[in-house]
């Protein structure tokens, strides 16, 4: 883990604010928290680890959320295997988003990701039998999982945390695997990458694969949140909010994207109550973040762990 | 006489009116270290850029061990057996020593798997290869330090390192003492001499010291095109080689 701190560390506070979490903030609220909490850490496998600054996520979000959305309305599929199919079909066309756009570096990679993201957002927005277009795919339904009831907004609370669990580990293996070392070398240099024999495009290729999988996977959670898929979710401010949030929590290690979700469904609803106006806001704090903390939130934390620890041994003297 | 491990005809590379390659016929034999010499800008690095094909090919062709590997893209040409180092130092700066190694020999053990879901320390046989190519270059000590935070010349060995870790049959190695003290290039040359006759190796190198001592055989080129080949004694008499180069 680059993160700096013990691993286990990190662990105990990520399950902490879990916990507290539903306590702190209505529960509808911590589940979007929990299920953009999965969005921004996939992300963060493409912008921290593989370095590829994906602005289309939303679309991978969508395809998964209108899936699973589509497959619980209509085929009454149980939870699982609905949210299963959201995953696997979003992975699938982000495989195909990605196996063209990494073809391309920098600016022009991004703007490639913007534009399949705008090109998905037209077509659920014309594909009215599948997305409700703009008014949303609604009723979708909640069905027990296993038999247990999710009915309730903690229960489904309680359901989303423990996906967003099981996926954060997941993705943890990811990074910490050989595979996951093939994605920073692709990074880091990704000549050198191909002169010692790996597959470049290849390899960047799966990881947004799997990233737009997890991302899906969150769409379909998202879906059964409010019964709706809204076609906002699939817009390119949402792709940007996704990277706002990762930028905000921190690049360098899983936590640091975690936070951000927390920090910006929170300052969201917050400020949106208070000023009409409160994009402005978040771009201020978004210019602040890039001058003065690359690291983001995560770096923050260490600062100011730094600061009194400076502290504490100046006034000891 | 045995077929040549690496063999071109007519290589050439063009960008635009420019011709930085021009037409390079040159066999490299079985377990030798073979040397290109030549000016700054004679096409060098250009000519190695074409053998991994970092570069795409203009015209002629590239045969390794007798099999056409022209058209193929640069980890294909890799999982051949070619390894190659760089001029300007190329190493994965935030992975440890070990894991720069490491990486290199986890392909070689496994083709380039992607397998997201194992701990590296699975593979046992990358680690070891990793570690013995590391001890080979004496970095052992720092294997689990950031490679960043290598000096300028532990870096150099790294690229090394990480070139061997991936047990090619061909080494292609650019300038491997550029930005050394003198005595580090000696140090650096003996260790490419010892990598012979175990392995094949071609090397771009300026230091004359180094090259006199160490080239089984030697290539010259000029702007573009080879001007002369030869063992070391030859080279050094080479009236043309003296007038483009030596300076003497």
């Amino acid at each position: 883990m680059r993160g700096g701190s013990p691993f286990s560390l990190w662990w105990a506070a990520l399950l902490t604010g879990i916990v507290v979490l539903p306590f702190a903030i209505p529960p509808s609220m911590a589940t979007e928290v929990v299920i953009y909490g999965i969005v921004a850490v996939a992300a963060n496998l493409l912008i921290g680890y593989a370095g590829l600054y994906s602005f289309g996520q939303a679309a991978f979000f969508g395809v998964g959320g209108y899936m699973t959305a589509n497959l619980l309305l209509h085929l009454d599929l149980p939870v699982l295997p609905a949210l299963a199919l959201g995953a696997v079909v979003s992975g699938l066309v982000a495989a195909l988003v990605g196996f063209v756009c990494v073809r391309r570096t920098g600016i022009y990679f991004i703007m490639l990701t913007f534009a399949f993201n705008q090109m998905i957002f037209y077509i659920a927005y014309q594909w009215r039998d599948a997305t409700g277009g703009e008014d949303g795919l609604s009723g979708v339904p909640r069905p027990d999982v296993l038999g247990v009831d999710i009915g309730a907004p903690i229960a489904y609370y309680a359901f989303a945390a423990l996906v967003f669990v099981l996926c954060f580990w997941a993705m943890g293996r990811i990074v910490a695997s050989p595979f996951g070392r093939i994605v920073v070398a692709t990074r880091e240099n990704p000549r050198r990458a191909a002169s010692v024999g790996f597959d470049v495009t290849r390899a960047q290729t799966a990881i947004f694969a799997m990233s737009g999988a997890f991302t899906g996977l969150a769409g379909g959670l998202y879906a059964m949140l409010y019964g709706l898929m809204p076609i906002d979710a699939v817009n390119w401010i949402n792709s940007g909010n996704i990277v706002f949030m990762v930028l905000i929590g921190g690049t360098g290690n899983l936590f640091g994207p975690a936070a951000g979700a927390v920090i910006f469904i929170i300052l969201q609803d917050v400020l949106s109550v208070v000023w009409a106006r409160w994009p402005l806001l978040f771009g201020a704090v978004v210019i602040a973040v890039v001058l003065y903390f690359q690291g983001g939130f995560v770096e923050l934390f260490h600062r100011l762990g730094r600061w009194a620890t400076a502290r504490r041994k100046a006034r000891a003297r | 006489m045995t077929q040549p491990v690496l063999l071109t005809e007519g290589l050439s590379k063009a960008f635009g009116a420019n011709v930085a390659v021009a037409e390079v016929s040159l066999a490299v034999r079985e377990g030798t270290l073979h040397t290109i010499i030549g000016p700054n800008g004679a096409g060098k690095t250009t000519f190695f850029n074409l053998l991994t094909r970092d570069l795409p090919v203009s015209a002629g062709h590239i045969y390794y061990r007798g099999d056409e590997i022209t058209a193929l893209k640069p980890h294909q040409v890799a999982a051949r057996g070619v390894g190659r180092s760089y001029q300007i130092t190329s190493v994965f700066p935030s992975l440890t020593v070990l894991e720069n190694a490491w990486l290199a020999a986890y392909r070689k053990e496994t083709g380039g798997r992607l397998d997201f879901w194992s701990r590296p320390g699975a593979y046992t046989g990358a680690d070891d290869k990793a570690r013995a190519a590391l001890g080979r270059v004496g970095l052992d000590g720092v294997a689990d330090r950031p490679a960043r935070e290598l000096s300028y010349g532990d870096q150099r060995l790294l690229e090394i390192a990480v070139t061997l870790a991936a047990e090619p049959k061909l080494l292609l190695f650019d300038e491997p003492t550029s930005g050394l003290s003198a005595d580090e290039a000696r140090k650096v040359g003996t260790l490419v001499r010892a990598l012979v006759p175990a392995y094949t190796v071609v090397m771009i190198e300026h230091n004359m010291d180094v090259v006199m001592a160490v080239s089984d055989r030697i290539s010259v080129m000029q702007f573009g095109r080879l001007i002369a080949d030869g063992d070391p004694a030859q080279i050094r008499d080479d009236q043309r080689v003296r007038d483009a180069y030596l300076g003497t």
